[in-house]
């Protein structure tokens, strides 16, 4: 059995949801369990009511859909509510402060945003007014996290954001970002050219969402270059989603050429690769050739083994045989990603030592 | 068919093989354990409850032993739904109340389409009587004891609010009774069948009180809310009910409920249309029998 | 600008308040931010004005007079006080 075999019905209905009329009571026992592991039960549920399927759901699997929209429609309130206390804290603050993944698709009404879950809060700020930035949002309530010392000093001397700050009250978690990759990551990459292109919100002034082609090589950059994949597909639906609504004459040329100019061709390549893969997203042929910094082509097919089993590993029942060993060497290859291993050797012995201590 | 007509082998085999799916009010759970302890405490207090094929289950779950050296040193036990694990490993004599403790959660978690507060549910003539209580109240001891006396159990922890009718829906599950409060319902009702004890779990020692036959049958007929009332067990106390501010008790229920804040509006709707339709009342009492007997008076009203 | 003492306040749009009240015992829902709250009747009563439209502080402090049966300039300060503190929870804003 393949990954796509092991991973029905949820595929199925990834790719064509007015499939979920069809299903059976059993195939909606597995793809309640696949979908609610992977972060994409409320978005399945959304999309039931949407496509106005809602009659044709079996009784027994209604309310689990109805509970699904719930707590989407909660997550969306309040990551509406936030942005607004965000944009009050920030409001003195020079350049402009662009939200990240959910809350940018929801605060810009962007089509990922339907029925999307999310954990914390990601922010991208000029490096210039880092300070300034974490100093504001310290007298709205937002204090850094419970990381040791160490963690700490990790964090502002080699990662590419603020250590997570946390509200006292309301206990929302914000990730400050100056980059989108660390300053010590293989790749590099520059904020700049997205901070001087990003679309004002409306009703949010002095924040800010990242123009099409950036939204999707952030998320690219952002699932690729991770080590945990425990949101991977949920990632990648983000991406179909958003390549769906972009596409177009226009688009693809232009992303490309940014991918280029922000030297993200790679992670892009992978995004467009898995997603056309697995979610059959509509990509022209000529534009994954064209992807700049394309792996070569004996690695292709190693990295698809890696990445099929990270992207199938939220439930058990989709994991192929060997996960254990490709999520490991999707996890490394995280770290190595991140940094020379002059560094990362001692980050991990660091992190391997201190595991078992509780953090106060 | 009903757990109880199931031997005691074919139970414990069917629970190994992740074959036993019981249903508990609205929900139908896949339960999988290898242990004695397990397939002991579901027949001594489940017998009366349904099981189905299992076409499609609610919630899966699993008690066990987790991996690792550690349970070679001392013998651990670990609850997964669906293959994850939201607890720490416990002592491996808690399993059965780790999977009292899990299908709470399973239910709390995931029941949505649901208002669900933090209180007991009873009812009696048609009228249900919802009991908040902070821990330490008596609202458990209360709670079995009026069970026994002929009220109908709905639910012991968790009161589900139907989000289309604004109606009470049972769960049915057994009552569970922590230290003093196990020996009194054993003294004033000696028929009452309760489960092996945990002790020096977190909650001190706990047991679980078979739920009455009548409270499982009509598991599935919802109630309509009457009475919301606080008890307080107060040594020396007369029994005795006093009106309770309707906008406090909104409040209480509000912070201690499951998923109140998650529902928002529909949330507030509903809780306000509890407290609508209830007479609230705080509860004193110090004697079982009194606590009884006003409760028979005020259902009598 | 307008002095401080004649502003028009209103409930911000995002707000969406709910209200039930139970023998004289207000409380509110504040559907953006999700949070419950009990208000004091005074409060409730200048929260529930502005809630069927924006209003000047001149126009409250005399319905707030009459409901206290006391005079305009007599219920100002505690007028200041509850927009204060129905600013703080976000259940009233000075229009611009």
């Amino acid at each position: 059995m393949n990954v796509a075999e092991r991973c029905q019905p949820l595929l199925d209905v990834l790719r064509e949801p007015a499939r979920m009329a069809a299903l059976d009571l059993g195939e909606w026992d597995r793809l309640l369990r696949q979908a609610g592991a992977a972060g994409l039960l409320s978005r399945l549920a959304v999309q039931v009511e949407a496509l106005g399927l809602d009659a044709r759901i079996p009784a027994r699997v209604r309310p689990h859909l109805t509970a699904a929209r719930s707590v989407a429609a909660k997550q969306r309130q309040a990551v509406r509510w936030e942005a607004r206390r965000l944009a009050k804290a920030l409001a003195g603050l020079d350049g402009p402060v662009l939200l990240l993944k959910g809350a940018a698709y929801a605060l810009a009404d962007l089509p990922p945003a339907a029925g999307r879950l999310f954990g914390d809060i990601d922010l991208l700020a000029p490096k210039a007014q880092l300070g300034r930035a974490e100093g504001a949002l310290m007298l709205a309530g937002w204090h850094a996290s419970g990381k040791s010392e160490y963690d700490q000093r990790y964090y502002r001397r080699w990662m590419h954001e603020l250590p997570p700050m946390i509200h006292l009250r309301r206990g929302t978690v914000l990730d400050v970002h100056h980059n989108l990759l660390p300053e010590t990551a293989r790749i590099r990459t520059r904020a700049e050219p997205i901070l001087a292109d990003a679309r004002p919100l409306p009703d949010l002034p002095g924040l800010f969402v990242p123009r099409d082609t950036d939204l999707v090589l952030h998320s690219a950059c952002h699932l690729f270059h991770e080590g945990e994949w425990g949101h991977g597909l949920r990632d990648l639906v983000d991406l179909d989603a958003l390549l769906r609504a972009f596409a177009g004459a226009a688009f693809w040329p232009r992303l490309l050429a940014r991918a280029a100019d922000l030297n993200l061709g790679r992670p892009l390549y992978y995004a467009l690769d898995c997603c056309r893969r697995w979610l059959r997203t509509p990509v022209p042929e000529g534009i994954l050739a064209a992807c700049p910094a394309r792996p070569p082509a004996w690695q292709r097919p190693l990295m698809r083994v890696l990445f099929d089993a990270g992207l199938a590993s939220a439930h058990a029942g989709c994991r192929p045989p060997g996960a254990g060993v490709a999520l490991f060497l999707l996890f490394v290859r995280g770290h190595y990603l991140r940094m020379p291993w002059r560094l990362l050797l001692p980050h991990l012995l660091h992190q391997a030592l201190h595991r078992d201590r509780p953090q106060d | 068919m009903k757990l109880g007509e199931l031997s005691a082998r074919e139970l414990r085999e069917r629970l190994a093989d992740n074959a036993l799916v019981l249903r508990t009010g609205p929900f139908a759970t896949r339960m999988h354990s290898s242990l004695p302890q397990v397939a002991d405490g579901l027949l001594r207090l489940y017998a009366d409850f349904p099981l189905e094929d299992g076409a499609f289950c609610d919630f899966h779950v699993r008690v066990g032993p987790p991996k690792g050296i550690r349970r070679w040193l001392k013998p651990q036990i670990n609850f997964w739904y669906d293959g994850h694990s939201p607890f720490k490993p416990l002592p491996a004599n808690h399993a059965f109340a780790l999977l009292e403790w899990g299908m709470n959660w399973c239910v709390a978690g995931h029941a949505h389409h649901y208002l669900m507060l933090h209180a007991a549910v009873l009812e009696r003539g048609g009228r249900a009587l919802v009991m908040p209580g902070d821990p330490g109240a008596g609202k458990s001891t209360l709670t079995a004891a009026l069970m026994l006396s002929g009220w109908r159990l709905l639910s012991d922890e968790i009161a589900l609010i139907d989000r289309d009718d604004g109606l009470l829906v049972g769960l049915g599950r057994p009552v569970s009774l922590k230290n003093a409060s196990i020996d009194v319902i054993r003294g004033h009702f000696p028929d009452a069948v309760i489960g092996a004890p945990a002790h020096d779990t977190h909650k001190g020692t706990v047991a679980h009180l078979r739920p009455t036959a009548d409270s499982v049958a009509r598991v599935g007929e919802k109630a309509r809310p009457a009475w919301v009332v606080f008890p307080r067990w107060r040594k020396g106390a007369e029994a005795r009910l006093t009106p309770h501010s309707r906008a406090e008790a909104f409040l209480h229920t509000a912070n201690h409920a499951f998923n109140y804040s998650l529902l928002g509006e529909l949330g507030f709707e509903l809780n306000a249309a509890l407290m609508d339709a209830s007479a609230c009342r705080d509860f004193e009492y110090s004697r079982l029998e009194d606590a009884v007997r006003a409760f028979a008076e005020l259902a009598a009203s | 600008m307008s002095s401080p003492s004649h502003r028009t306040w209103r409930v911000p749009p995002q707000a969406d308040p709910l209200h039930r009240i139970w023998e004289d015992e207000d409380v509110f829902f504040h559907g953006g931010a999700g949070d419950t709250h009990r208000l004091s009747a005074p409060a409730a009563l200048v929260l529930l004005r502005l809630m069927r439209g924006p209003a000047d502080e001149t126009a409250l402090a005399v319905e707030l007079a009459e409901a206290a049966a006391c005079r305009p300039e007599e219920a100002g300060p505690a007028l200041a006080a509850i927009l204060q503190e129905l600013a703080r929870l976000e259940f009233a804003e000075p229009l611009a």
